[in-house]
């Protein structure tokens, strides 16, 4: 497999013109989880002597060597560089053989005295001089990518208790996420006190809404999450970065209050809640997106349907920039890498701000 | 509401007051209204306006459980005076999370929704096979089986247990609805599905469009 990036190398400054909203030589495409490592030894065309997992659920990473040259190959102007504490989540196996989360452990305040150590500052910041040093003169940025304290905590009750606990005991939730926030906000600023001018952009990672909106009462989640969201990001947008949140659900009612929190980026816009042409027409300038390529249809969808979606998005959602290519979720185990290619295949073929959605001639 | 003494399980349902559900539930019981009346004029109205309050973006997930949880409260108390009285549910639902998907959140969202619904619901759980939901069918009288998927990768389980209900001969004794964050009504129109909903409460609507 091998992509034809030669005129379009991976250049991170593409990346970046767009979502200053601006319009670079074609649409940047980025995949911000790959967890298919059939996906990844079909563009690397080797074998890992690895196994990957989901980093945000305790699975190893690919390595920052591995993780660059993939991106090289297709042509994706950045990666990320995970700064995951994701504590005291339950796994479990389906019969298929596959691990899904199943709850939490946290419970009771007493259950705090047990909570899973995050890992230590310094080895994660070891981690991104990898990163960092692995990208050096390739064109591909490092994307500083923090779990956060909203959904983090959640998890670590597990999800229907917490969704109980906001009404019978909220003083342990809040708890919780205070101690996460306290973590978490030292290392964004640790990354951004000792990387700030060398990552390309900082990230966080927060599932704050569900495919009919907000996940709780509005009036609870502007109690709990602007004030803590800004505390988190404050180093960030001290150090002049762009800052990027992913979130699931439907938007309406949640850009705002991320606008007005100071994030500047939305992931991923998922199709099943969302009409992208009419959110970017909405926040045009404002709040540049990332995503809405239905996963569904990268696992089911055939070559030509998925080629036609993305001339459409080349066409109608890349002008004037603040729109980046990508998948409505992650690249997962089960979508076949030849769909996965077919995409970014397309991308370079319309994606061309000097003709946006007619066939690049080579 | 007719009955003036049924207004205050309306209301301790409706802010998930689950101990004041239980003891209006047992007032009411002893004060000698029919159990159907306690249940079809006072709970069951309640968790339908749980359902109007979500889709109108008035009430959360957390408000939609805590007052599921009031209403099982209830039913807990004057389940054994419907079975006395011969009350009938207003159908069977069979509901799971499909195999090789173990989320339950939304499952279990809408497994509330449908029992506030007055349905009868039997919970196959998380990573279930196609057969047991035609068991189910067979052998448990479900009218409706409702399946849940999370995953892309999974969601596609839910066209295998439909031709799965085919492939039984029960396809035409049954009603199927999906849901789940990857899953679109062209997606259960294209499966063969009866109906879709993206909610629990709307869930509820579409599965009582079914028994009518």
């Amino acid at each position: 497999m091998k992509i034809q990036t030669g005129l379009f190398k991976s250049d991170v400054n593409r990346l970046l013109t767009a979502l200053n909203h601006q319009e670079p030589d074609r649409l940047p495409h980025i995949e911000l989880w790959v967890t298919s490592q059939a996906v990844y030894e079909y563009v690397l065309e080797r074998e890992l002597d690895y196994s990957i997992g989901d980093a945000a659920e305790g699975g190893q990473s690919i390595t920052p060597q591995d993780d660059v040259e993939f991106a090289q190959r297709l042509g994706q102007d950045a990666v990320l560089c995970n700064f995951n504490w994701r504590p005291n989540n339950v796994f479990h196996l389906a019969t298929d053989g596959t691990r899904h989360y199943v709850d939490g452990t946290i419970k009771t305040v007493a259950n705090l005295d047990n909570l899973d150590p995050p890992s230590a500052i310094d080895d994660q910041l070891r981690h991104l001089e990898r990163y960092l040093e692995s990208a050096q003169g390739t064109g591909v940025g490092i994307i500083a990518n923090l779990t956060s304290f909203f959904d983090s905590a959640m998890l670590a009750i597990g999800m229907t208790d917490a969704l109980y606990m906001f009404y019978d005991n909220r003083p342990l939730i809040e708890k919780l996420m205070d101690i996460l926030l306290d973590h978490q906000e030292n290392v964004m600023r640790a990354v951004c006190e000792r990387f700030g001018d060398d990552i390309a952009l900082v990230m966080v990672n927060d599932d704050i809404g569900i495919n009919s909106g907000l996940m709780i009462h509005p009036r609870m989640f502007l109690e709990l999450f602007p004030g803590r969201m800004k505390r988190l990001i404050a180093p960030a947008k001290d150090a002049g970065k762009l800052v990027l949140m992913h979130t699931d659900g439907k938007l309406d009612n949640i850009l705002p209050i991320l606008y007005d929190v100071g994030i500047d980026i939305n992931h991923p816009v998922e199709p099943e809640s969302n009409d992208i042409i009419e959110v970017k027409r909405q926040w045009e300038g404002r709040m540049a997106l990332i995503g809405n390529v239905h996963t569904p249809l990268l696992a089911y969808g055939s070559q030509e349907e998925i080629e036609a979606v993305v001339r459409k998005y080349c066409k109608e959602l890349a002008p004037g920039g603040g729109y980046v290519l990508g998948s409505s979720t992650s690249i997962m185990e089960g979508i076949p890498p030849q769909n996965f290619v077919t995409m970014i295949e397309a991308v370079h073929k319309y994606g061309c701000y000097d003709h946006l959605g007619q066939m690049l001639d080579r | 509401m007719n009955q003036p003494a049924l207004e205050p399980i309306y209301e301790a349902i409706l802010i998930g007051d689950m101990g004041g559900t239980v003891e209006n539930v047992q007032a009411a019981i002893d004060a000698g209204i029919a159990p159907e009346s306690i249940l079809k004029e006072g709970m069951i109205p309640a968790m339908s306006e749980v359902g109007r309050l979500f889709e109108e973006g008035e009430c959360f997930v957390p408000e939609m459980l805590i007052s599921a949880r009031a209403m099982q409260g209830g039913l807990g108390i004057l389940r054994p005076y419907l079975v006395d009285a011969g009350v009938e549910p207003l159908g069977t639902v069979a509901i799971g999370t499909v195999e090789g998907d173990m989320h339950d959140i939304g499952k279990n969202l809408v497994m509330m929704m449908l029992e506030g619904a007055g349905f009868e619901v039997i919970d196959l759980g998380v990573d279930v096979k196609p057969q047991a939901f035609i068991d189910a069918v067979q052998f448990n009288g479900a009218q409706i089986v409702a399946m849940s998927a999370l995953l892309t990768t999974t969601m596609n389980k839910m066209e295998v247990t439909i031709n799965a209900m085919k492939e039984a001969g029960i396809i035409d004794d049954v009603k199927v609805m999906v849901g789940g964050a990857p899953v679109t009504a062209d997606y259960a129109e294209a499966i063969g599905a009866d109906g879709f909903a993206n909610d629990a409460s709307k869930a509820a609507t579409l599965a009582k469009s079914f028994m009518e």
